[in-house]
């Protein structure tokens, strides 16, 4: 029997296959790797976001413990690859520096939720919160999980504790060597439009099954403002049945998002769906124009209230309502008055208490009289001829 | 001596203490399996809908990510290690003609074993998982399953050593392969993956533990069973002894060093990425070596699978295996990689691999060693019932579906539309799925009845590869 091979003996497959080919694997595919790794030299801006000086955990530190409990990495990978789109996606591919802090690495193997290596300013804290307390408040079709137990009921509402807070600081950290050019991408600075569909040949029940779909998380499913998030929000979402917006100026908001807010861009959608939402937003509101304008008409103090107007607003919302470029830097930006009509109850309470979250301040020491006549003045900037009713 | 007639020539009896050790190993694999569906079939209900991704969704300790984890750790070390650990103890004694060495100290590891899984799975529940993929299970409760693992790798590669035995029968060959490379692999992966190696190298490092906890963990152990099995229901050697020995050492050397195709397009050195495409793709040869002796051995034995139940566990168990391993090679393509990466094309395949193949497999050792440990059969009726519920319910229901839906999230992910579409597109894919782990749950519960509560006698039925 010429059976007597080396290949088939105990101890020959031991030593060579099950040591041997370890020990060469690991060579080849650890020592090696890490070898070469270490010569990727990081940019200087690159220290450890998970440890502060002394050693302790940062916040960011200990929302990676979080994140790696609730084994988010399974469902969202922290790579961004060269191909298929991603970098459209999500932003500047990934490179091997970036984990260097990272031990374990999170790179992870599977998408149900989208890639997170480039979150870092992609969305506000407020956004978060909602999402991670419930993902339908800012998603409504997301199948991801809702995280509760971060979270604690205080005074009636939905509050964070501080694993959700450092989990959030975990999130927006992710990427932020890239935080700029995801911004460019993330918040387009002007809108790009090839033409407004006129309203008939827009479908109202897709804009509705739109706005379900993308917005009544956060603006409540009639648009109200009271969608599930409201806890979270700071600005609040806004109630939309309380103002007349022009489609046009609802396009500019979906498209643009609205930074420093939750509201983000929606751009990635198609031309003609944003068209159909904006409709749908337009006739949520559409009955306020003629009460506001009725309202401006109506309140024979007009002078009265440039004069308010000038000391107290134009700062921010510029003359005649168009505001100046540079404000457009406060996040969220204050808003345009020659695009848009308030309810006047909403107007003056807004004056009154201010929009927290916003820098927009409550004028609680002002008299009646003169919060009236100064939303008579905002709601007199509005252009009806710019934007003309059928 | 390599041949089956090597298993024919030494009839050990089982010993009634190796006996309960086989007994112990394999209940205790079924309750995990049992464990690992259902944590399984409750994921799969929540990526139905919206709605069904809140169920139970204030229970932290049955939230998805954390299920996720649970469900990867019973399958594998709980449901497939425990069987491979039980077909080691059945066979080694077998094929080597010797007791098992340390057997005592084997029959106090094994419920030990489960007790250092029942720590890691109660820690990953409770939050306190490691993010070290397909072993989340933390540091503590690794040590102590890394030590009940040394213990079987003593016992089993110890009495294989002892034996004296010089030309082993293939089953061996991989027995010893799988048990010394994963010892190894899985103590890096819980040490230098888990605490020391940072980003990118330590992904290339997961990449060779990932890959070779299937590749020189699940797929050794697979291939012994069905190595010793095959030869041992036909009553016939297997095909060629030299094409499994080629089929063996390619596996050895070319298996591992494919690992960092997990990565691919990642910041891992592209060079390693590079080199895994070649090494992956020529896994089809072994692959198709192996599939090759597995047809020949059982060429003109084809009619046996209508009544011999473990046997047509293998063969169709053989047919998913050439199926996954025919997908595989082809995945180690870039432009392959660029649509189905990250999608549930991938999963689909992972659940051919360690379900359609190496679960079968374990179902067809269990089929066939329950009668010879208990001296009690089974119901041929129930034992059709899992069998169609489970091939039924899990290509039509699950693997193919499943499949497709990785499909639409690739080629969805390459448009601009919102990351959203994708999901609705796999809505309808994996409501079926669902529905498949409801159907493979029922399929298991029947195997469970059969096996463990219904009384019939031996000789009174065709027990299947008597």
């Amino acid at each position: 029997m010429n059976n007597d091979i080396k290949a088939e003996r105990p101890l020959f497959v031991l030593l060579v296959a099950g040591i041997g080919f370890f020990v060469l694997s690991f060579v080849a595919m650890g020592v090696f790797p890490w070898l070469t790794i270490d010569r990727i030299q990081p940019p200087e801006v690159a220290t450890n976001p998970y440890q502060d000086e002394s050693g302790n955990p940062t916040p960011a530190g200990l929302g990676r413990e979080v994140y790696i409990a609730e084994g988010c990495w399974h469902c969202h990978s922290q790579f961004v690859r060269p191909v298929a789109n991603e970098e459209f996606r999500y932003g500047p591919r990934s490179q091997a520096w970036e984990a260097m802090f990272d031990v374990p690495h999170l790179y992870g193997t599977r998408r149900i939720g989208p890639d997170l290596s480039r979150e870092a300013g992609r969305r506000s804290d407020d956004w978060h919160l909602a999402h991670l307390w419930n993902p339908r408040s800012t998603v409504p079709g997301s199948l991801m999980p809702g995280y509760p137990w971060l979270f604690e009921q205080k005074d009636g509402r939905w509050q964070p504790t501080d694993k959700a807070l450092n989990l959030v600081a975990y999130l927006q950290q992710l990427g932020s060597y890239y935080r700029e050019d995801v911004r460019k991408q993330v918040w387009p600075s002007r809108v790009t439009v090839s033409g407004a569909p006129l309203p008939t040949e827009l479908s109202l029940g897709r804009g509705r099954a739109l706005f379900g779909h993308y917005c009544g998380g956060c603006h409540g499913e009639n648009g109200n403002g009271a969608g599930l998030a409201a806890d979270f929000l700071r600005p609040s979402a806004s109630d939309l049945t309380t103002r007349y917006l022009p489609r046009e100026e609802v396009f500019r908001i979906l498209f643009m998002g609205s930074e420093g807010s939750a509201m983000p861009s929606f751009a990635e959608l198609t031309e003609k769906d944003l068209w159909a939402i904006s409709q749908y937003v337009h006739e949520l509101g559409k009955h306020n124009r003629k009460p506001a304008l009725d309202y401006a008409a109506g309140v024979d103090r007009r002078e009265r209230g440039h004069g308010l107007y000038v000391k107290h607003c134009q700062n921010c919302h510029g003359e005649s309502g168009i505001v100046p470029p540079a404000m457009e830097n406060l996040k969220p930006a204050p808003k345009h008055f020659r695009d848009r009509l308030y309810d006047p109850t909403y107007l003056v309470q807004v004056i009154r208490k201010g929009r927290p979250g916003t820098a927009m301040a409550g004028y609680s020491n002002l008299s009646d009289r003169d919060v009236e006549d100064l939303a008579a003045y905002v709601s007199s900037l509005f252009d009806p001829k710019l934007y003309k009713e059928e | 001596m390599s041949s089956v007639a090597a298993i024919q020539a030494t009839p050990t009896e089982v010993s009634p203490q190796d006996a309960w050790l086989i007994k112990f190993h394999i209940t205790a694999s079924i309750v995990w399996l049992v464990i690992g569906m259902l944590g399984g079939t409750l994921m799969g209900y929540r990526l139905t809908s919206p709605a069904a991704a809140e169920f139970l969704g204030s229970t932290a300790e049955l939230s998805f990510g954390r299920i996720r984890m649970f469900h990867t750790h019973s399958v594998i070390f709980g449901w497939l290690t425990n069987g491979f650990l039980a077909f080691s103890y059945y066979a080694i004694p077998r094929l080597t003609g010797r007791k098992l060495w340390l057997s005592k100290l084997a029959r106090i590891n094994a419920p030990l074993v489960q007790i250092a899984l029942v720590i890691g799975g109660g820690a990953i529940l409770t939050g306190h998982a490691q993010a070290v993929e397909h072993t989340e299970a933390p540091w503590y409760a690794d040590a102590a399953f890394a030590l009940c693992f040394v213990v079987s790798l003593l016992c089993c590669v110890g009495t294989i050593l002892r034996s004296g035995v010089r030309n082993m029968y293939v089953s061996l060959w991989y027995l010893v392969l799988g048990f010394v490379f994963t010892a190894l692999n899985f103590v890096m992966a819980n040490t230098i993956v888990a605490f020391v190696a940072p980003g990118a190298a330590g992904a290339s490092l997961a990449g060779l533990w990932i890959h070779n906890a299937v590749g020189l963990w699940v797929t050794p152990m697979g291939s012994a069973i069905i190595y010793y099995l095959l030869p041992v229901t036909l009553r016939k050697p297997i095909a060629s002894h030299k094409l499994s020995l080629l089929g063996f050492w390619t596996l050895a050397f070319f298996y591992p060093l494919g690992g960092s195709h997990h990565y691919f397009y990642s910041p891992v050195p592209w060079w390693l990425q590079m080199l895994a495409v070649p090494l992956t793709f020529s896994l089809i040869f072994v692959v198709y070596s192996v599939v090759y002796n597995f047809f020949a051995t059982m060429k003109g034995q084809w009619k046996q699978i209508t009544h011999n139940i473990p046997l047509r566990w293998l063969a169709f168990g053989i047919f998913n295996y050439i199926t996954t391993c025919t997908q595989g090679p082809f995945h180690a393509l870039l432009s392959v990689q660029q649509v189905i990466h990250f999608t549930d094309w991938v999963v689909a395949h992972a659940h051919l691999a360690l379900f359609g193949v190496f679960s079968w497999w374990l179902y067809a050792f269990s089929y066939w060693v329950w009668p010879k440990l208990t001296g009690r059969g089974y119901s041929k009726a129930l034992a059709e019932w899992h069998f169609w519920i489970t091939f039924l319910s899990f290509w039509v229901l699950y693997y193919i579906p499943d499949t497709i839906a990785g499909l639409m999230q690739g080629f969805f992910w390459l448009t601009t539309l919102p990351l959203q579409d994708s999901l609705e597109a796999a809505m309808p894919f994996w409501i079926t799925r669902a529905i498949s782990g409801v159907l493979l749950v029922a399929g298991t519960t029947i195997y469970v009845i059969n096996l463990f509560f219904v009384k019939q006698a031996k000789h009174g039925l065709e027990v299947a590869g008597e």
